[in-house]
């Protein structure tokens, strides 16, 4: 029995990948609008386990640079591991947690969250607010999921994804305060102002969340065959969907509190990673996962690079890939 | 496995669909279910396999209630073919008979020795041994039923429950598909299933006739598939020979006069 094309074929795969993980994270440090060298780089390392003072180049790396590169490629790793969990649960390519509403959903709560979290402060009431609106949303979305065709719950995810935006979008103007983030953020999602604090708390809610999701990969193996044969088989889709796309919407809520809105990125990467590793889930969404914190690494350090010392929104540069893309998947012949 | 229904009945927004059915399965025996389109056959199907709960009286494998038991538990007990098989499964043709092994492992993503034992000899029964790295979507319509056949024979259980196993088999495949279910009652399985070709139906145990959701009869294949009965209740003339090769009987549409 295999998981995808070969055991052995995916560990080549995984192995190269997490060098190019390594590698653009590296590149990533490196760049941005006080440029530092790689000598540099080994120069901070050696340091980090030695009395020496620190210089500017250290302040940047460990203050800025090194938390936000983290946090992309955390980002990254729960876009694109969601996208694949989600297109397992609705049974389509298109399904995303931006297109499906719940980024959207969850940014209300974040937006929510921030307003009474004080300055400098760990966010866990923006995580915790916006896990619970995303889960809710989530859930609410998913029981509709047996009423409604995949393709109309997407469209209605839109329609809700813009509406929700919009409440948020005027939430933050009303509020005004330093503490909430900018409308920006919300609208095309950015890693500009990651912390460690930030990275943190987002870490402690992602990690077991992507692993509790990996575990539930073999069910979703099943799911592609139909609810009911998966339940015949012994997967309880009745209660264990609710509970997988809960778990969906408490990552993609502390994934928004990480860096905003960010789409495409769990369209994109699960989609161009199935035919290469396989559909099984528990390769796909590991796979999925390092990918996708590859991708996300690049987009931001472009982002940050392309118009210095402007900065370029995140999610503008995923979706000026992912539109097209998108629209390619919806005009395609073949649906699945 | 002993499958016991005892006054079967399921209502529907206050339409009884099926009901009241009684019958006993015993292990080791082929039942056959058949009648007209919208008899409910396969609403019946359903019943036995835990899926919906009857309105009114029971289903028991041994002693045990179908209602008392978990899904993971029905999955250990009972095999299930559906009527349609999803066509754009990107998984391929072993990786989706592997799934039948899903209830049977602790870690479902680890390839155990009996579950490679299981998948390739449920391949191999069904004439699959050659296409298993094949993606199920890009097989035709009788070689998905042939891979769904080995998923139901991978997941091992007491009863199997089938519903039309033949649909989009050519006739040796059909024929292959009978032996199986043979071979599984020898060996202590019981198999029910939802046929609509009654010349298929003769070579089980047992017939249960069902009309309108009710049980028209239940018996022996010559006891069941009599031309009257038949008649009746498809309401078209049907005939009931002697086959002329074979101990058995032949049943056909009387040609119009």
């Amino acid at each position: 029995m295999t998981d995808g094309p070969s055991t052995a074929h995916n560990g080549v795969w995984f192995g190269l990948w997490i060098v190019v993980l390594i590698g653009v994270m590296t590149v990533s440090l490196m760049l941005g609008a006080y440029s530092i060298s790689p000598s540099e780089i080994a120069g901070w390392i050696s340091r980090l386990t030695s009395d020496t003072p620190s210089d500017v180049t250290d302040r940047v790396l460990s203050s800025i640079r090194l938390p936000r590169v983290l946090g992309a490629a955390l980002l990254g790793a729960t876009l694109a591991s969601v996208g694949a969990v989600l297109q397992g649960t609705y049974r389509t390519p298109l399904a995303d947690a931006h297109l499906l509403g719940y980024s959207s959903a969850a940014g209300v709560g974040a937006a929510i969250g921030f307003a009474i979290t004080p300055v400098g402060g760990f966010p866990f009431v923006p995580v915790f607010f916006a896990a619970l609106a995303g889960a809710i949303f989530g859930v609410g979305s998913a029981a509709l999921r047996a009423r409604t065709g995949p393709d109309r719950l997407i469209l209605a995810g839109v329609a809700f994804g813009f509406a929700l935006l919009a409440w948020t979008g005027m939430f933050v103007l009303i509020v005004d305060s330093p503490r909430v983030p900018t409308l920006l953020f919300f609208v095309f999602g950015t890693l500009s102002g990651t912390t460690w604090r930030i990275l943190t708390v987002t870490t402690i809610v992602l990690v077991p969340a992507l692993v509790m999701l990996w575990r539930y990969g073999p069910g979703l193996d099943l799911m592609s065959l139909g609810d009911q044969e998966a339940t015949h088989l012994g997967f309880n889709t009745a209660s264990l969907v609710p509970a997988i796309v809960a778990i969906v919407g408490i990552a993609v809520g502390a994934s928004v509190v990480l860096g905003g809105v960010v789409g495409f990125v769990g369209l994109l990467v699960p989609f161009v990673l199935r035919p290469v590793i396989g559909p099984a889930h528990r390769t796909l969404i590991p796979g999925s996962a390092i990918a996708g914190a590859i991708a996300v690494v690049v987009f931001d350090t472009l982002a940050r690079t392309l118009a210095a010392p402007a900065e370029i929104p995140l999610g503008l540069l995923t979706a000026a890939v992912g539109g097209p893309f998108l629209a390619w998947l919806l005009l395609r012949r073949n649906p699945a | 496995m002993r499958v016991h229904a005892t006054g079967v009945c399921f209502d529907v927004n206050g339409t009884r669909l099926v009901g009241p059915v009684s019958f006993v399965a015993e292990p080791g025996s082929r039942l056959a279910v058949v009648g007209p389109n919208g008899a409910g056959k396969s609403t019946l199907l359903r019943l036995l396999a835990g899926d919906f709960r009857p309105t009114e009286g029971s289903v028991c494998y041994d002693t045990v209630e179908t209602t008392h038991l978990s899904i993971s538990d029905l999955a250990t007990r009972r095999a299930v073919l559906g009527q349609y098989q999803a066509e754009h499964v990107a998984f391929t043709v072993e990786q989706v008979v592997a799934m039948g092994r899903y209830a049977h492992r602790a870690d479902p993503s680890i390839g155990h020795a009996d579950d490679q034992h299981s998948v390739v000899s449920a391949l191999d029964a069904v004439d699959l041994g050659g296409l298993g790295m094949r993606a199920v979507s890009s097989l035709s319509g009788g070689e998905r039923q042939r891979t769904a056949i080995a998923r139901v024979l991978s997941q091992d259980t007491p009863l199997l429950l089938l519903d039309e196993p033949t649909t989009a088999l050519d006739i040796r495949h059909q024929q292959m598909v009978v032996e199986i279910i043979g071979a599984l009652a020898s060996r202590g399985r019981t198999v029910v299933a939802v046929l609509h070709d009654l010349n298929l139906a003769t070579s089980f145990d047992r017939v249960l006739l069902l009309s309108k959701g009710t049980l028209s009869a239940h018996g022996s294949a010559d006891e069941v598939l009599t031309s009257s009965r038949l008649s009746q209740v498809y309401e078209y003339p049907i005939e009931v020979i002697d086959h002329p090769l074979r101990s058995g009987r032949l049943i056909l549409p009387r040609p119009a006069t």
